[in-house]
C-alpha cells in the first residue's frame, strides 16, 4: 500500500450519530495531502506535459476526489492519472461532490470519463462519504448559510456519549463528542473548546 | 470535546411540517442570540437536518455544559460547603450575568428584535464547571439555554391581543398572569386585558423564583432548598409543580381570582430577613430585597414589560438599594424611574409611534445623574442606567433613599433591565468587602428555618385564613405565612410571631 493511502486509512475514526455508524477520514488528514504526496503517487507521469497542472489542480481543488479514488481503489494506475487529468479538463472538482447515485439517465462521471455504473460509480458513491464529513463553524450573525442540509448517507463527525434526556417539549438532548478538526470557533466563544485549546498550548496549565 | 445536540422529534407527519418551520425560525433566533456574545448565554454552534427531502430529521447543536444545570450545582455540596467571600461574590456575579443576559435578550434596540425565554427554570440554566485551578474562587459559569426557543417579539407584547403561540412553559416558575382565571389585583379592569400574552415579564418572575432558590441554597444548603421546595404546595397540597403564587378564592372586579405571592414563599422571605446572615449591608439582604420587592411581584407595570418605544427617561432608572448601617458604604442616593406615571396605552396604536411621557419637566426639574454607582458601572464597561446617547435626567427633588422605596415597590414587577441595574449595584466595587459577601461563619452548619406548626391555634386569626386554599388552612402551611400577604407582591416585614431557628448546630 502506498504511503499516502496508508496514512489516510490509518487516520480513519469512527462516527456514530443517531443510530447510524460509520468511519471517516478527518479533515486534517485530507488537508495534510501535499503536492509532494501527489507527485509521489504519479511519479511515473512526471514527464507528461500537464503533470504540474494536474498536481496543482489536485492540490488546490480536488484533494477529496483524489483521496476517494485512491483509497477506494476506484481506478488503478495508470488510468488513475488519466482520470484526474479528465477531471481537471472538465472542471470536475471537489465542489461537485457528493456525486449523485446512478440512475436512469447517464451519470456525469460516465460522461466525463466513461465510468460504468457498476462497479466504479457505485463504489465511488459509497466511498465518498468517508471524505465528505462536514466541518461546523460556530455561527455568527454575519454568516449567511448557517443551516446545513445533509444527505441521508452523510457521515457526521460525532460520536454519541449519552442517551438523550428530555428538554422540555422540544425533543431530546444528546451529548456527543465532536472531532476537534470538524469544529471551527473563530471567536473562541465555545467555552469548552477554548479551554481545551488553551490547555494544549505550550506552557499553559 | 463535547457538544449538545438537540433533536426535534415530530410525533406525526403534521408535526414534521411544523418542526421544519420551527427549526428554521429557531436557528435564526439562536444565530441572533449568538450576536450578543454574552458569556451567560449558551453558545449556539449550528443547525442541520439530515435525510431525504420531506423526511429529514432536524437538529440544533450547542456547546456542552459539563456541570449539568443549575439544579446540579445546588445539589453539589463541594461548592456550598466551602463557601468563601470570594465564592459568594462569584455566585452573585453569576446571577448578575443571568440578569444581563436576560436584559440583553429582552432589549429590542440592541438586536433589532426582542426575545423572551418563556420557560426559564433551573434546568435550562446550565452549569459550566470551573477549571480545577479556579475552583477556589469560582463556582463556574451559568448560562441560559433554549433562548432560541423563545419567540421573537417584533412588536410590543401588549399589542398582541391574540395571546402567545409559544408552547407552555414550566408551571413551577410561571407567573400568576399566565394562569387562566387569575387576575392581579382587586381593581384591575383595564390592566388585565392582555393577561394571556406571555411577556418578557414572565422571565423576570421566573428569575425571581430562581434567585430566591439560589439565596435559600447559599444560606441553608441543599437540604434547606429541598425543604423550601417541598413546602410550596399547590391548591391540592402537592409540592410539584406548585407555582410561587396562589390564587385566592376571592375575585376581583373582573371576576378573576386574586393572585398573591405564595404564603410559604412569603414566610421564608420574612424569616430570612430575620436571619443575621441577611442583615442590612450584606449581599444576601440586597438580593432578598430585590427578589421580594421587584421580581416576585404580582402587580405588573403598566407597560407589561414592553420597553420598545419607551422614551429614554422612562426606561432608565437607577439602582435604589437597601438601607445601610449608618456610615457604611453610603453612596449618592438614586432615583427609580417613574414607570408608574405612564398612562394606559391604546393597544391599537401602531408601532413604533407610541411613546410614553415621563414626569413633566416643570414638575420635576431635570438634571443629569452624577452618581458614583453609575460612574463605577460605566467604568466596568456597562453603565447601569443609560444605554443611549442622550443625557439621562431625573428629578433632584425625588431622590430616593438607598432602600427600595415604597414608590419603587409600587411600580410593579421590574423589567429585566432594572433587574440588571440592581445586580450591577450589588456587585459594584463599593460593596467589595468580605463582610458584605459572607457575614456568617461558613464552617458552622446552619439549620433551615423551622416552621411553627401550631401557630394557627395561637393566633386565632381566622379572617386571614378564610380565603386560603384548603391545603393552607389545614396546617400544611403556617398561618404566619398567610398573614404576610396583605399586599400582593409585598412582603410584610414586621417581626413574625414565630422566630425561625437559625441556631447553628452540628451536622
Amino acid at each position: 500500500m502506498a504511503p499516502l493511502t496508508n496514512r489516510l486509512l490509518m487516520s480513519v475514526v469512527e462516527s456514530e450519530f443517531d443510530g447510524a455508524s460509520g468511519e471517516f477520514v478527518p479533515e486534517g488528514s485530507i488537508n495534510a495531502i501535499t503536492k509532494k504526496d501527489i507527485e509521489e503517487e504519479f511519479r511515473d507521469f512526471e514527464n507528461d506535459a500537464a503533470f504540474s497542472d494536474v498536481v496543482e489542480f489536485i492540490h488546490s481543488k480536488a484533494k477529496r476526489l483524489f483521496a476517494i479514488a485512491l483509497c477506494g481503489g476506484i481506478v488503478e494506475h495508470p488510468a488513475f492519472y488519466d482520470t484526474m487529468t479528465l477531471f481537471m479538463n472538465e472542471g470536475f472538482s471537489d465542489e461537485k461532490l457528493p456525486i449523485k447515485p446512478w440512475g436512469s439517465t447517464p451519470h456525469e462521471l460516465t460522461l466525463i470519463c466513461g465510468w460504468s455504473p457498476l462497479p466504479k460509480i457505485r463504489n465511488f458513491y459509497k466511498e465518498q462519504w468517508q471524505f465528505l464529513v462536514p466541518v461546523f463553524q460556530v455561527t455568527t450573525e454575519n454568516q449567511e448559510d448557517s443551516n446545513h442540509d445533509f444527505e441521508r448517507n452523510r457521515i457526521l463527525p460525532l460520536t454519541k456519549c449519552s442517551e438523550g434526556f428530555d428538554s422540555g417539549s422540544f425533543g431530546k438532548v444528546y451529548k456527543y463528542k465532536i472531532h476537534p478538526q470538524h469544529l471551527i470557533d473563530p471567536e473562541n466563544s465555545v467555552r469548552s473548546l477554548f479551554q481545551e485549546t488553551q490547555a494544549l498550548k505550550p506552557g499553559s496549565r | 470535546m463535547y457538544v449538545a445536540v438537540k433533536k426535534l422529534d415530530p410525533e406525526n407527519d403534521k408535526d414534521r411540517n411544523k418542526i421544519s418551520n420551527d427549526w428554521e425560525r429557531e436557528a435564526e433566533s439562536l444565530q441572533k442570540m449568538n450576536s450578543l456574545r454574552h458569556p451567560n448565554i449558551v453558545r449556539f454552534i449550528g443547525a442541520f437536518r439530515r435525510g431525504d427531502k420531506g423526511r429529514e430529521d432536524h437538529y440544533l447543536m450547542f456547546e456542552w455544559a459539563d456541570g449539568g444545570n443549575l439544579r446540579s450545582l445546588w445539589e453539589n455540596s463541594e461548592v456550598r460547603d466551602h463557601l468563601t467571600p470570594m465564592l459568594m461574590k462569584d455566585a452573585v456575579k453569576q446571577i448578575r450575568g443571568l440578569a444581563t443576559a436576560l436584559s440583553g435578550a429582552h432589549d429590542f434596540e440592541s438586536l433589532g428584535v426582542a426575545f423572551r425565554h418563556g420557560d426559564l427554570t433551573p434546568k435550562n440554566i446550565l452549569w459550566f464547571k470551573p477549571k480545577e485551578t479556579d475552583a477556589h474562587a469560582s463556582i463556574g459559569t451559568l448560562k441560559i439555554t433554549d433562548l432560541g426557543l423563545a419567540k421573537q417579539h417584533t412588536q410590543l407584547t401588549h399589542l398582541r391581543m391574540n395571546g402567545t403561540s409559544n408552547p407552555g412553559g414550566t408551571k413551577r416558575y410561571a407567573p400568576p398572569e399566565e394562569a387562566e382565571d387569575v387576575g392581579q389585583s382587586s381593581d384591575a379592569l383595564e390592566t388585565e386585558k392582555p393577561i394571556k400574552v406571555r411577556s418578557r415579564l414572565y422571565d423576570v418572575w421566573a428569575m425571581g423564583c430562581i434567585t430566591l432558590e439560589f439565596i435559600v441554597w447559599l444560606r441553608y444548603g441543599s437540604k434547606g432548598l429541598k425543604a423550601f421546595n417541598e413546602q410550596i404546595l399547590n391548591e391540592d397540597g402537592e409540592a410539584y409543580p406548585a407555582p410561587f403564587y396562589i390564587a385566592r378564592n376571592k375575585r376581583n372586579r373582573n371576576g378573576k381570582k386574586i393572585a398573591e405571592v405564595h404564603p410559604t414563599v412569603v414566610w421564608w422571605m420574612n424569616h430570612m430577613a430575620e436571619d443575621s446572615a441577611f442583615q442590612q449591608g450584606t449581599a444576601l439582604r440586597d438580593l432578598l430585597d430585590l427578589v421580594r420587592d421587584r421580581l416576585l411581584v404580582v402587580k405588573l407595570p403598566p407597560t407589561y414589560g414592553a420597553s420598545f418605544g419607551l422614551s429614554s427617561s422612562m426606561k432608565r432608572g437607577s439602582p435604589s438599594r437597601s438601607s445601610r448601617e449608618p456610615g457604611s458604604r453610603e453612596t449618592t442616593p438614586l432615583q427609580t424611574p417613574h414607570v408608574g406615571a405612564v398612562g394606559n396605552i391604546n393597544p391599537n396604536t401602531p408601532l413604533p409611534k407610541f411613546s410614553f411621557s415621563g414626569p413633566k419637566e416643570d414638575e420635576h426639574p431635570a438634571q443629569p445623574i452624577q452618581s458614583p454607582t453609575c460612574q463605577a458601572a460605566s467604568e466596568r464597561g456597562r453603565a447601569p442606567g443609560p444605554r443611549h446617547s442622550e443625557s439621562l435626567t431625573q428629578s433632584s427633588s425625588q431622590v430616593a433613599p438607598r432602600a427600595l422605596s415604597e414608590h419603587s415597590k409600587n411600580q410593579g414587577r421590574a423589567l429585566a433591565e432594572e433587574f440588571e441595574r440592581q445586580m450591577d449595584y450589588i456587585v459594584s466595587d463599593e460593596n467589595d468587602t468580605d463582610a458584605y459577601w459572607l457575614s456568617w461563619d461558613p464552617n458552622q452548619v446552619v439549620s433551615k428555618p423551622e416552621y411553627p406548626q401550631t401557630e394557627r391555634q395561637e393566633t386565632g386569626d381566622t379572617n386571614a385564613n378564610e380565603a386560603l386554599p384548603e391545603a393552607h388552612q389545614n396546617g400544611a402551611v403556617p398561618p404566619a405565612a398567610a398573614r404576610g400577604l396583605g399586599v400582593p407582591g409585598k412582603v410584610v416585614v414586621s417581626r413574625p410571631p414565630h422566630r425561625p431557628c437559625f441556631a447553628d448546630q452540628n451536622r
